[in-house]
């Protein structure tokens, strides 16, 4: 039966049916992101995953659910500690991998994963309804030589994503440039997308317009579902999120499903705003199974 | 009087019996850290926990309004519990002698046959042994017996090493109510002991090491455990494995 109010929240709980996980995660090490300008999304993004098993940012390891649950776990409090500086926002987070891409020659050169998005959850009642994510470009090799000039759309001016609505979308052509020429290993920014548009249901085109120099220069592009803002105004401090009492916003920690196929998914926490100082930080989370 | 049910009732608690502070200074030495087939997230257990003290006069039970604590280690994060011992393993000779089961609470009123809210397997002593497998026989959080969970430990685990059973249990798990066998696939020293928690506090540390973590009872959105006399809090550490320090205040009032 599902959760109806307070005390099944509690019962459950206490009963076993939660989850309680406190982790260290790690992220790029200090210095070693570029920062994010207007062309490129405006937003500097770290991604901080599971530090045992990770090694960034080929071997992606994200925080540790039970395994294989029936049912949702929905998030009912966090807490995180800054160790990093004044002004940082960081999130609970779910990357879903969407494909990958090489940056370092022009043309169609993005790589859907096998998974058939969107992925899909109940929402307001609606089984099976996709979700819209916040898509991220992640570099996996740094940038050489000329600043990396992409566009969500084919080269042949064809579609590049499904928007927010189900629209299936020509990207405008050339609007994100990489910020610098050497961009670093690690550095991750928003995707930018045409006016009005708020996030994808998928990504099937990325043409690069101007390409890297050297040769191997990739990423991996991830639709992130925000899950719970840490939001913290000045360092040295704890945060802590009660999804339950502090304004409802019990979300589902389990991954959504793919339309078809298995999507590679990660629980992570995503900071915003500022380039890394190289200290990670250590979240609780937990949630209680809707039972 | 229910102190769960309301802070006037606690004030009221705090005022007709008094409140029970305890101040518990505790150290640790270095331990070893987890990996990917044992709990995904380094831990380590203060081998010094805290034992509930007898009540007085019409005190049934305690609950912990407030729990803070210090550690010296900027990087890592607290956890506070009840902690119940579940079983033991002797590595030498590969032996197992049960503890208990995880206990009924009241929680909102109702009396619940509590599941583990996290499990850890912890040396508490030193082991000798190469990457043992270490396989867990348990009772899940829906009554099932005979549920298995499986580690993979690194090799000659250093005392009080703490490693999370959660990741590990059987698929669909999220809970356990009773541990009915540990065993190992090599070793020659060491003890291992399985031990079930009930969350009173989580605390992440913050860069300048200090601490401090409340446990309002009416703010965070989770179950409020009346502590009975001779129940154990244990602290423990994650994220770190090096040597340090602890300090912790634990405030009571007392259900009557």
């Amino acid at each position: 039966m599902p959760i109806t109010g307070r005390n099944d929240i509690m019962k459950n709980i206490a009963k076993g049916l939660g989850f309680f996980g406190q982790f260290r995660a790690v992220g790029p090490a200090a210095g070693n992101t570029t920062a994010a300008a207007l062309a490129s999304g405006s937003l500097s993004v770290q991604l901080q995953f599971n530090s045992i098993g990770s090694t960034l940012p080929t071997t992606l390891v994200g925080f540790q659910l039970p395994p294989t649950l029936s049912n949702e776990l929905f998030f009912t409090r966090a807490q995180a500690n800054n160790n990093v500086g004044a002004g940082w926002t960081y999130w609970v987070a779910r990357l879903y991998k969407i494909g990958t891409m090489v940056l370092s020659a022009t043309g169609d050169q993005f790589t859907h994963d096998a998974a058939t998005f969107p992925v899909l959850r109940t929402q307001f009642g609606e089984a099976s309804k996709p979700l819209s994510l916040l898509p991220i470009i992640y570099l996996t090799v740094a940038t050489q030589t000329t600043a990396p000039v992409i566009s969500l759309r084919t080269a042949a001016g064809g579609a590049g994503y499904v928007d927010q609505d189900g629209n299936s979308t020509i990207g405008t052509a050339s609007n994100f440039t990489f910020p610098n020429a050497i961009t670093a290993i690690e550095s991750a920014f928003v995707l930018r997308l045409n006016d009005g548009d708020s996030g994808v249901r998928d990504i099937s085109a990325i043409q690069v317009v101007t390409a890297s120099g050297g040769a191997g220069k990739n990423a991996t592009i991830f639709g992130v579902e925000l899950i719970a803002p840490l939001s913290q105004v000045s360092d040295q401090t704890t945060y802590c999120l009660d999804a339950v009492f502090g304004g409802l916003a019990m979300y589902d920690l389990e991954p959504a499903a793919a339309t078809s196929g298995t999507v590679t998914s990660y629980l992570i926490i995503m900071s915003v705003g500022k380039i890394n100082s190289g200290a990670a930080s250590n979240p609780s989370i937990a949630g209680v199974l809707n039972v | 009087m229910a102190v769960v049910d309301s802070v006037d009732n606690q004030i009221e608690s705090s005022s007709t019996n008094g409140q029970s502070p305890r101040l518990l200074c505790m150290t640790i030495a270095a331990t070893t850290a987890a990996n990917t087939t044992s709990g995904y997230t380094s831990w380590q257990r203060f081998f010094t926990p805290y034992t509930v003290p007898a009540f007085g006069g019409s005190v049934t039970g305690a609950l912990y309004t407030s729990i803070r604590a210090i550690t010296d280690d900027a990087g890592s994060g607290i956890l506070v519990g009840l902690e119940y011992l579940l079983g033991t393993l002797t590595v030498s000779g590969n032996s197992f002698a049960d503890g208990v089961e995880m206990p009924t609470k009241t929680i909102t009123g109702a009396s619940v046959a509590t599941a583990t809210e996290t499990v850890f397997a912890v040396a508490t002593v030193a082991m000798t042994a190469t990457t043992p497998v270490l396989t867990i026989t348990y009772k899940d959080q829906n009554d099932n017996t005979g549920q298995t969970a499986t580690l993979t430990l690194p090799t000659n685990v250093a005392k009080d090493s703490a490693f999370l059973i959660t990741p590990h249990l059987a698929a669909g798990d999220t809970g356990v109510k009773d541990v009915s066998n540990i065993s190992i696939s090599t070793g020659s020293a060491g003890t291992i002991k399985v031990y079930g928690l009930l969350v009173l506090a989580e605390i992440p540390a913050s860069a300048i090491g200090p601490a401090a973590a409340a446990a309002p009872p009416m703010i965070l959105p989770k179950p409020k455990y009346i502590a009975d006399a001779g129940d154990i809090i244990a602290f423990y550490r994650s994220g770190v494995t090096g040597s340090g320090d602890m300090a912790a205040l634990l405030s009571a009032v007392g259900e009557t």
